[in-house]
């Protein structure tokens, strides 16, 4: 007899935590809630009682990782070096393989994989934790700009969906993410005290930000300098005591140890330390924690979740049951999840996943963001200490009108944000130097055959506390052709790998050719004595680099959304508005999978906002 | 001789933590055979099979936690008990290993003093294993095979030879900036609590001795393109300067060489090692980390990498702009409440 609890939630990270934190303060039911993490649960100082010490460092060898190689017969990639965090996964034991339209050549990748831990992708990510601007719920039905150049919604495989909710469904739960994950940011404008953030925002529930790091000057400049609403990044960072999380007034924050690092001290509001610790000290009983647990497939019978089977630490098979079953295992990792249910059971759950059907939505209009941006060294020897910062000062969605998009022809917006921990710390910017993403680190520098000896130290005069980055977070094209599917390559539990189909659509490079020049604009206005690119002068260094993923052959692995999408219809959405698989009455899904479009913002705040949402949903169902 | 001492057992679920990614599985493909270098060997079925035994904090200053784990197989008859003998106590003294119930492990944590490396076997019914993870393997003095293991900040090296050691540590002053006459002022500062052969900075600064360890551990893929290529360097330094060791070479040798790497180098055996410049590629990567990671990896010796970086760049004012030691741990840096 498996054991059973009231509601299994699987995956312990943005969509798994809030509703985790929820239903255990349920005051009038003592719920029994169990939480399935794959990865372990990484101590931060506070948790360890033993000595204080933190299983997450700051060190830039544990989080870069030494060299591996991909060591899979036949993959496109096989024998490249990657390198990944000691909570990423290892690729030869849980691959991802990626290809085009034409399935050719697939190479095992780092894409959609965030971290395996306790706290999930919330662990390692930049803490960026924006609104999705409230045009972005409704770009299939929002006045929209005319003559778009190759324009989405005139093409067939292209499929816009309006969010069955809207930014005023969200904002209480918008609200309340803000207010239990612990973010410090601005709602108003850092100059005028105009509000400045493209969507309603009734009440401000941020902490007071830190001073900002003064080579962000420049950005804020060049922000204002065209015309831009400015406001301070929302970022997941605990400035002040956090009386919903029990974390006290925090010592020294400002740290680059932030983006890409788990947080020994807990400061960085990740929802082990933000949600789930404090859920389980104030209820406690109630949230069974199991780390080290891989779930393998769910069962069904007749039209419920009766079985979530897993492997424990040793790999020892398990089950348990749940009236209520919740998949938040990441976008591609929840899709292939649903996807390995149906194949063992095919007549009974795969038809009601509706796995072969002509035409499934499942795994279909999986998105990323379209992303890029501009960089630049400061000229005339200005220097800063870019290891006293977070991650990003100054933030503008001002592209997210209408006006805008209208003037630039485009179908939906971005965030803008500057970056300032990028690049900070030594290893770091040798690791990073010229690449494109999580795959190309260390091309850069390996391959510039001047970086030696008074080689070496030119470029870390020119680079080192000099680089200054912008980048933009825009929506990507729902197209159908991007999709996750199962692949023959199998896994470490014998298990089929996801194979992520992906390209840009051509619309995607216009936008994203736009805003990587809006933000070299930007930096343009910001920093005198800086040129434009292609205006004759030879490019060298100290002037503005810009560009974006679109035709490089490369891919953005941090943000991963859609491939079950939620809607209205269920001919053309996984889930119900609810996040509950359609046809199956206690299955909910609330990673970014359930993501129509992927809004102009990073996404993890709207993942949190959701959670928050179902789980007054499931209130009323357990 | 300090004795290691057996930490009290306290934390199962922490051991799991450690354990699961890496050992738990059902497919034995061997995927980390690093390239083909534990082939054959079951202990290339496990990912990062370098991480056991783990090395961890200890709150007593100079001392590491050594978590040692034997994993029994799914299908292997659950042993009576497991112990541990090694060189961190007297080789009579059995330690015994403590079951983490309705698993596959045991475990005993023991505290080992830094810079040291040490042997073990496990005693499973009687007789004598060797680490059924960790790759890493000594021999002793009667061609035993033991495992091995090495703690934070070891200097003593592990894989290199002496040779192999002496042409890398002129092969990597090329590489790093410390040779610069910027450098050299820096080296000569007054109050500079540096060793005193300030020529010696590439040593100093440990880059040859991280590299020996990542070859021992995370890297032990790459000791095979650092056997063949210091053995081309070295042929071909013999050849083109036949009166001088090939660690003692011209600069302008080394400089040539280094330069020719990136493309044809006159000499090179391309039947044994085809590619030059990717194996200078790694060597360049390594000497970066070397100089510039966390000194407990064993380059960055006194964090003198960090404390270039920190007195070079300053911005207009003259203040520094790599101040380190706010966030780093004491006593290598001055921040109060991260402990490392």
């Amino acid at each position: 007899m498996a054991e059973e609890y009231d509601i299994v939630i699987i995956g312990s990270g943005a969509g798994g935590a809030p509703i985790a934190s929820e239903l255990a303060g349920l005051e009038n039911r003592a719920l029994r809630i169990l939480v399935l993490e794959k990865g372990p649960k990484l101590r931060t100082q506070e948790d360890n009682p033993a000595g204080g010490f933190s299983d997450f460092k700051r060190d830039e060898l544990l989080n870069a990782g030494p060299e591996k190689r991909i060591n899979w017969d036949g993959a496109g990639n096989t024998n490249r070096p990657f390198y990944s965090s000691h909570i990423e996964p290892d690729l030869n034991d849980e691959p991802h393989l990626w290809s085009g339209h034409d399935e050719q050549d697939p190479r095992v990748t780092v894409e959609g994989y965030t971290a395996q831990v306790v706290g999930g992708g919330t662990q390692l990510y930049g803490a960026v934790s924006l609104r999705f601007p409230e045009r972005d719920f409704m770009l299939a039905s929002a006045d929209r700009p005319a003559g778009l150049p190759n324009d989405p919604y005139a093409d067939p495989d292209v499929d816009i969906r309006d969010w069955p909710i809207g930014y005023d469904d969200l904002l209480p739960y918008y609200e309340k993410a803000e207010t239990l994950v612990g973010i410090n940011g601005t709602v108003d404008d850092v100059q005028t005290g105009a509000p400045a953030q493209e969507k309603k925002f009734p009440k401000n529930c941020y902490q007071t930000p830190l001073s900002p790091n003064p080579i962000s000057q420049f950005a804020l400049d060049g922000m204002k300098s065209i015309g831009a609403q400015v406001y301070r990044t929302p970022l997941a960072v605990i400035t002040e005591a956090h009386a919903p999380s029990g974390r006290p007034t925090p010592g020294w924050v400002k740290t680059g140890y932030v983006n890409r690092y788990g947080d020994p001290l807990g400061y960085k509001s990740n929802t082990w330390v933000s949600l789930l610790r404090p859920a389980m000290r104030t209820h406690p009983g109630r949230i069974d924690l199991r780390a080290n647990c891989t779930v393998t497939h769910l069962e069904a019978s007749g039209k419920r979740i009766t079985k979530v089977h897993y492997r424990d630490a040793s790999g020892f098979p398990k089950s348990v049951g749940g009236k209520i079953v919740v998949v938040a295992c990441s976008a591609i990792e929840s899709v292939r999840l649903l996807m390995l249910s149906a194949e063992e059971d095919p007549t009974g759950l795969g038809k009601l996943l509706r796995h072969d059907e002509d035409g499934t939505p499942l795994g279909r209009y999986f998105l990323t963001h379209c992303f890029g941006g501009a960089e630049v060294s400061i000229p005339d020897g200005r220097r800063f200490d870019k290891t006293q910062s977070l991650d990003s000062d100054y933030a503008t969605d001002w592209t997210s009108r209408l006006d805008f998009l209208r003037s630039n022809n485009m179908w939906a917006g971005a965030a803008i944000y500057n970056n300032t921990s990028d690049q900070s710390l030594p290893v770091t910017l040798a690791r990073t130097d010229g690449a494109n993403d999580l795959d190309t680190w260390w091309e850069g520098f390996d391959n510039d055959p001047d970086k030696t000896g008074e080689g070496m130290l030119g470029w870390m005069d020119a680079d080192f506390g000099t680089r200054l980055s912008v980048s933009f977070m825009a929506n990507q094209v729902p197209w159908r052709k991007n999709r996750i599917r199962l692949s023959d390559l199998r896994d470490k539990w014998n298990r089929k790998s996801a194979w992520v189909v992906k390209d840009w659509h051509p619309h995607d490079g216009h936008v994203m050719n736009t805003l990587a020049r809006v933000c070299e604009d930007i930096l343009l206005a910001g920093i005198p004595g800086t040129k434009r690119e292609g205006t004759g002068i030879p490019w060298n260094r100290g002037v503005i680099g810009e560009g974006s993923v679109y035709g490089q052959g490369v891919r953005i692995a941090n943000h991963i959304l859609g491939g079950a999408r939620f809607g209205t219809d269920r001919a053309t959405s996984v889930l119900d508005p609810d996040c509950r698989v359609w046809d199956i009455d206690n299955l909910y899904v609330t990673d970014g999978c359930f993501m129509p479009t992927s809004g102009g913002a990073n996404p993890t705040l709207t993942i949190q906002a959701n959670s928050f949402r179902v789980a007054d949903i499931l209130k009323q169902a357990v | 001789m300090t004795f290691a001492t057996i930490v009290e057992p306290t934390d199962d679920d922490h051991v799991l933590d450690l354990c699961a990614k890496h050992l738990a599985r059902l497919n034995n493909d061997l995927r980390h055979s690093y390239n083909g270098h534990l082939a054959g060997d079951p202990r290339g079925r496990f990912s990062e099979g370098w991480r056991f035994p783990a090395i961890e904090s200890d709150r007593e200053p100079g001392f590491n936690q050594v978590t040692l784990v034997w994993r029994r197989e799914m299908d292997e008859a659950r042993p009576d008990s497991v112990g541990l003998i090694g060189t961190f106590r007297a080789l009579y003294d059995r330690i015994p290993l403590r079951e983490i119930p309705d698993s596959l492990y045991w475990y005993v944590t023991i505290r080992v003093p830094k810079r040291t490396c040490h042997r073990y076997l496990f005693q499973v019914g009687g007789a004598y294993h060797q680490d059924r993870v960790n790759p890493q393997t000594e021999k002793d003095g009667d061609g035993r095979t033991w495992s091995r293991f090495f703690t934070e900040e070891t200097t003593r090296p592990i894989v290199l030879q002496a040779h192999e050691r002496r042409i890398l540590s002129r092969f990597v002053q090329h590489i790093l900036p410390f040779r610069t006459p910027a450098a050299e002022e820096f080296l000569r500062s007054p109050g500079n609590p540096l060793p005193r052969d300030v020529y010696e900075l590439d040593q100093a600064v440990g880059v040859v001795n991280f590299i020996d360890k990542v070859l021992a551990r995370e890297e032990r893929h790459n000791r095979i393109d650092y056997a063949i290529c210091l053995r081309e360097i070295e042929k071909i330094l013999r050849l083109r300067e036949p009166y001088s060791e090939p660690d003692n070479v011209t600069k302008e040798a080394f400089t040539r060489l280094y330069g020719e790497m990136w493309g044809q180098v006159p000499g090179w055996d391309l039947s044994v090692y085809d590619n030059p410049s990717h194996f200078l590629r790694m060597v360049r990567r390594h000497t970066f980390l070397g100089a510039f990671s966390h000194p407990k990896y064993g380059g960055n010796a006194m964090a003198v990498g960090w404390r270039f970086l920190e007195e070079r760049f300053r911005d207009p004012g003259g203040n520094g702009v790599f101040d380190w030691r706010k966030a780093i741990e004491k006593p290598l840096g001055t921040n109060n409440e991260y402990v490392g």
